[in-house]
């Protein structure tokens, strides 16, 4: 098992690293640059663009990026002039993190009892009502959901605050809007997969023990059953976590979000390529902790 | 259960053999897919979320054809009007036909949703099922492959396409491929790592059954449910990856409307004219709502195990 | 099984209960807004966006320069559309009209306690021409004697024209007789820096409440990324007791209907009103942004965009007013004109001294066909269905639904096929500037209130005439008011070439940008502006 985390972590260096590279060559094929903006000289242009060293061969850029970057230095963003991506990023994160986390609870937790009480019921009423749920949630976009939420809630019955992150009750449109289409997959995916388990010789094989129904269902089934959702555990996290454009600028959520998307429309590299390290760990970190999960939640798949 | 020693002989009843009858099928010869298609039509939800989205494909074709508006058509003597005779749905910001709109909308998303949806499921099933199934160093290459691309933001990949084949629905369902074979690429592979330590596999395998035969005939169709709900809930993915990128102003050329688009263009009419908010939002879930409970009547139908239970 | 669905429930339920992120910093100062409390009399509003810099000399957007313009002050300070003096009492002009000396007002500090002295000032100027700092802003100094040079490394920076004559007086050398200049000294650029602090602070200078001193009328507080800022009155600054507010707070909110939302749940003093929603609010009052927002030709593309015939039927198949009622929700006037009519003039304003009516406000289909037909007979095309344009815009949705009008209106006049090509900002930009494009939205927003701001844009060799304009008659005129000491003359000069640029076309002005906005019944001399920044809270006061 040792060996195999291990492995595991030289693996992951090496994909961050290849995924760098990508990013920052993919980034660079872009037209226009930080300093492309109809107010600046080309002059001025010019002088910027020596002031990040953008001036110099790109390759040159490039092992200097990666140099820095082993001392755990990501640079200065390009647009928010003389504070590094590091702080901005530091400054974001736990807002993002904190409504990521409460949407995920959120979705996990109402997702997989509907998931399973559908399941239960298949075929009857029961089963088609938290589909029913689950499924408006899952066919509403997220910026319909917030903007209609928002307008509700917030501004025509004014029982929830309408923007910002400043305590409890400002978390709750958020949480709810974010975590709603997750929910759905879940309950979804919980169904599906309890349907498969219900149908299992070793569920025949408890059942024929005489293990009482409700413990067929929570031992047995229930965590068998909850075996595909481990899968789409890794990525999810990850991506809640650094949070949703959308949602964070409909709330206005000081977030990630924002960062992801204006640093790539403003090409700023500095930020596109510290964004994409801090995604690029958090995700590998997810995805390394999912295949171990995996194996301990399944004892068939054992890493070899 | 205990009950075992109150069974006594006299009970049995010797019937002797009769052989025609062993032999003979019980049930009429069904092909996997004729059965598929019987059970979905017993399946009145399911049934109903098809031909409802066969009404909304047919709308779409044919609505831009016969309207007498065009869909670009701008009026100025009718901005942001309500429902009325002449125009069913009301008109837009620009005093265009919001029936014509939607169903000209209609034809961009379900296309882009569908193919988009259609390749990733099939890039990542294959690539998917190679991986999970071969296991090992093969894997292992894929899957960090697999979280490069995952890595990439989604945006420079979009903007990229975009730049080198300009705005359309091509440009926006290669863009959508590059980064969405990935979802169902994993989610195969988990399976096809489950499904392979399974008995039926490893009795294939100890009789001598090729790689390829046993991921065609055993393997595939046992996630095939899997793969048929993953590709109907793909699409409405697609549609709100088509959505979302109009949100943030990457959508399709103007002036060809899209839902995204549509409810886009809604969204800040929320408080002035609140159906065109919600005209195009309930085409959009309308259409979610039925592929995925298709989907879900699709992975019943198609799952060997539930064969003949009904 | 149950029990850990019950404890996850717990969890979800705790994590409900928890507190979030910045919340114990925020807290105290959210609690008591409106109320009154500690913080005194309370202005609250929102930005869409958060300032990138809050170093004057650094700044890039209209929203920084808000910010800036309170915590500093200039020598001089547009008010409206007066000049009036602030850090400087006084100036005094040589005969040449290229030397100004200004008299620094005594009594001024900063927040730090120290007095003003004429080398902070010189300093900011220093900042802002040098290239090691990269200023953005660097040409808007373009005045100064041999800013030009410094900027491009071609001269050391000790060659600038200014002279510190001792700590109350300060002397700058111009390199042409700009006098409008006095007017840009509020401009974020040229705004005044101290230099013992920014060598301090280095990198840090401008990032944070505490990594800068102030010596404007407000004094930044806190600064929470993307969430919001909260100024407090300069208790230093000379003409404190003038000032009615004690805290202004700055929300960051990027959606616009949210921003409305808060303003009508009494959360914001000040809204603007997103153009969808103006028809909802009929008594809204509204201001000119100061924008000029016109259809840009490159001249050099296409021989289409090059025949003058053609631009000039583009223009008249423009409906200007059908456009603003559409694309903007009423919200603009259409032009007549290049220069914006409001700014100051030699007796009014330069729009009552020298009347331009060049456009029409409705479209002329016949006008349109008959210039088109000319160009057609010229180009030697014999169907207009043969002829293809494509029009660029960006990604914002605000300049989608513009072309899109544009599209139709054109298309509808002159029945030739436009296409609209839409791109992300950066990319569109770009293209202008690497005059990547034939025919695109653009516009153009003044860096100081002087009609030369908006013209020299097409002298033939400036770095920013993308459009390809080469016109004698217009360089001449335009050369000779930059030298004309006679404010009349100069004036007449300036009209001369707006003539001449609005006759030939390389754009086509189309509409003034207006904004309308709601505003607190209690909440006076609030003011928007168009020039630098983006409000002017200096004297706002809330009745009680």
């Amino acid at each position: 098992m040792k060996k195999y985390i291990l492995k595991r972590i030289i693996m992951s260096v090496i994909t961050v690293l290849i995924l760098i590279t990508v990013v920052f060559f993919l980034v660079r094929l872009m037209p226009g640059g930080p300093f492309t903006n109809p107010k600046l000289t080309p002059e001025v242009k010019a002088v910027m663009e020596a002031y990040y060293g953008l001036d110099k061969p790109l390759p040159v850029q490039y092992v200097q990026y990666l140099k820095n970057l082993l001392h755990g230095d990501l640079g200065y963003s390009m647009s928010y002039s003389n504070q590094t991506v590091t702080s901005l990023i530091l400054k974001a994160f736990p807002y993002s993190a904190d409504v990521g986390i409460r949407a995920l609870v959120f979705a996990f937790s109402v997702g997989i009892v509907l998931g399973i009480i559908a399941a239960l019921n298949r075929g009857k009423k029961l089963d088609f009502l938290c589909i029913i749920i689950a499924i408006i949630g899952t066919s509403v976009p997220d910026f319909i959901m917030g903007g209609i939420l928002q307008y509700f809630f917030g501004i025509r019955w004014g029982l929830l605050p309408i923007a910002q992150y400043k305590g409890i009750e400002y978390t709750i449109l958020p949480m709810i809007s974010l975590g709603f289409a997750t929910l759905a997959s879940v309950s979804r995916i919980m169904r599906s997969s309890m349907l498969e388990v219900v149908n299992q010789d070793y569920i025949k094989t408890a059942r024929a023990k005489g293990i009482s129904e409700f413990q067929v269902i929570t031992r047995h089934e229930i965590r068998n059953a909850i075996m595909p959702l481990v899968t789409i555990m890794g990525p999810l996290v990850a991506s809640i976590l650094t949070g949703t454009f959308v949602i964070e600028s409909i709330f206005a959520i000081p977030g990630m979000g924002k960062y992801y998307v204006d640093s790539i429309s403003s090409l700023d590299y500095t930020m596109v390529l510290g964004m994409t390290v801090f995604y690029g760990v958090l995700l590998v970190i997810a995805t390394t902790i999912t295949d171990i999960v995996y194996g301990l939640v399944d004892p068939r798949i054992r890493v070899s | 259960m205990n009950n075992t020693e109150e069974i006594k002989d006299d009970d049995f009843q010797i019937i002797g053999k009769q052989l025609e009858q062993m032999e003979s099928i019980s049930r009429p010869a069904l092909s996997y897919w004729e059965d598929a298609w019987r059970r979905i039509k017993k399946n009145r939800i399911a049934f109903f979320s098809l031909v409802l989205l066969g009404i909304y494909v047919l709308l779409a074709v044919f609505v831009p054809i016969f309207s007498p508006y065009d869909y670009a058509e701008q009026n100025s003597a009718n901005l942001s009007a309500g429902i009325s005779v002449q125009n069913w749905f009301g008109t837009d910001s620009l005093g265009r036909d919001l029936f014509v709109r939607v169903w000209m909308g209609a034809r961009v998303s379900l296309t882009i949703g569908f193919f988009a949806a259609l390749l990733n499921a099939v890039i990542g099933t294959l690539i998917g099922g190679i991986s999970g199934y071969s296991g090992g160093k093969a894997d292992m290459i894929i899957m960090r492959l697999v979280e490069v691309l995952y890595g990439i933001p989604n945006l420079i990949v979009t903007i990229l396409v975009m730049l080198v084949i300009g705005r359309g629905v091509i440009s926006l369902v290669i863009a959508m491929t590059i980064v969405g074979w990935i979802g169902s690429c994993r989610f195969i592979r988990g399976e096809i790592l489950r499904l392979k330590e399974q008995d039926f596999v490893l009795a294939g395998k100890v009789l001598g059954v090729p790689a390829i035969v046993i991921i065609v005939k055993h393997l595939i169709p046992n996630v095939l449910g899997l793969i048929i709900t993953n590709l109907t809930s793909a699409i409405p993915g697609a549609i709100f990856g088509e959505a979302f990128l109009s949100f943030i102003g990457l959508g399709v050329a103007p002036p060809t409307a899209s839902w995204g688009i549509l409810a886009k263009e809604g969204i800040k009419m929320l408080r002035v004219a609140p159906t065109q908010l919600l005209i195009p939002a309930f085409f959009i879930c309308t259409t979610v709502l039925a592929l995925n409970l298709l989907g879900d009547g699709l992975r019943d139908a198609f799952d060997p195990k539930l064969r003949g239970e009904d | 099984m149950k029990k850990r669905i019950i404890a996850v429930f717990l969890a979800a339920v705790m994590l409900t209960g928890c507190g979030v992120p910045g919340e114990s910093g925020n807290d105290a100062k959210n609690d008591s807004s409106g109320s009154g409390g500690d913080n005194g009399k309370e202005l609250t509003f929102a930005l869409t966006t958060d300032p990138f810099t809050l170093d004057p000399q650094l700044c890039t957007t209209m929203n920084e320069g808000a910010v800036d313009f309170h915590l500093y002050e200039g020598l001089y300070r547009l008010d409206g559309s007066e000049v009036v003096p602030a850090g400087a009492e006084s100036y005094d002009v040589s005969a040449d009209g290229l030397t100004y000396t200004f008299h620094l007002r005594d009594g001024a500090k900063w927040s730090d306690g120290k007095e003003v002295a004429a080398d902070d000032y010189k300093y900011g100027f220093e900042r802002v021409v040098d290239p090691k700092v990269a200023s953005p802003g660097s040409y808007l100094a373009g005045w100064v004697k041999n800013a030009n040079k410094i900027v491009k490394g071609e001269l050391p920076l000790e060659e600038l024209g200014i002279k510190v004559i001792d700590d109350k007086t300060i002397e700058f050398q111009l390199e042409y007789p700009a006098s409008y200049f006095v007017g840009m000294l509020s401009t974020p650029a040229l705004l005044p820096a101290r230099r013992d602090i920014v060598e301090e602070k280095g990198k840090d200078y401008g990032t944070a409440p505490d990594s800068a001193v102030y010596n404007g009328p407000f004094a930044l507080e806190k600064w929470s990324k993307n969430e919001g800022l909260v100024l407090k009155k300069n208790e230093e600054y000379w003409n404190a007791e003038e000032i009615k507010m004690d805290t202004v707070n700055i929300e960051i909110i990027p959606d616009a209907a949210t921003q409305l939302g808060m303003f009508e749940n009494g959360e914001l003093d000040y809204v603007e009103i997103p153009s969808e929603q103006v028809s909802n609010y009929p008594d809204a009052e509204t201001f000119l942004t100061g924008s000029v927002e016109y259809l840009q030709f490159n001249l050099e593309e296409d021989e289409i965009y090059a025949n003058k015939d053609f631009r000039k039927a583009v223009s008249a198949a423009i409906d200007r007013s059908e456009y603003i009622t559409m694309a903007k929700g009423g919200m603009g006037s259409p032009a007549t004109r290049l220069v914006l009519p409001v700014l100051t003039g030699t007796s009014g304003t330069y729009g009552e001294d020298y009347p331009l009516d060049l456009y029409s406000e409705n479209s002329e289909p016949d006008k349109a066909k008959e210039f088109l037909a000319s160009a057609m007979t010229e180009l030697n095309i014999a169907n207009a269905s043969d002829i293809t344009i494509t029009l660029l815009c960006n990604d914002t949705e605000a300049s989608r639904k513009s072309a899109e009008v544009y599209q139709e209106q054109i298309k509808k006049n002159l029945g030739i096929n436009v296409e609209v090509e839409q791109i992300a900002a950066k990319q569109y930009w770009s293209n202008w500037a690497e005059e990547n494009f034939g025919f695109m939205i653009g516009g153009f927003s003044p860096d100081y209130s002087d009609p030369y701001t908006y013209l020299e844009l097409f002298i033939s060799d400036n770095s920013s005439n993308h459009s390809n304009y080469v016109s004698e008659a217009y360089d001449s005129a335009m050369i000779s008011s930059q030298t004309e000491l006679d404010p009349v003359k100069r004036y007449g000069y300036m009209v001369e070439a707006e003539k001449v640029v609005c006759e030939d076309l390389p754009i086509i002005p189309v509409m003034c940008a207006e904004k309308s906005y709601l505003i607190n019944d209690k909440l006076k001399n609030f003011t928007p502006c168009f020039v630098a920044a983006t409000y002017n809270w200096i004297h706002a006061e809330i009745e009680e």
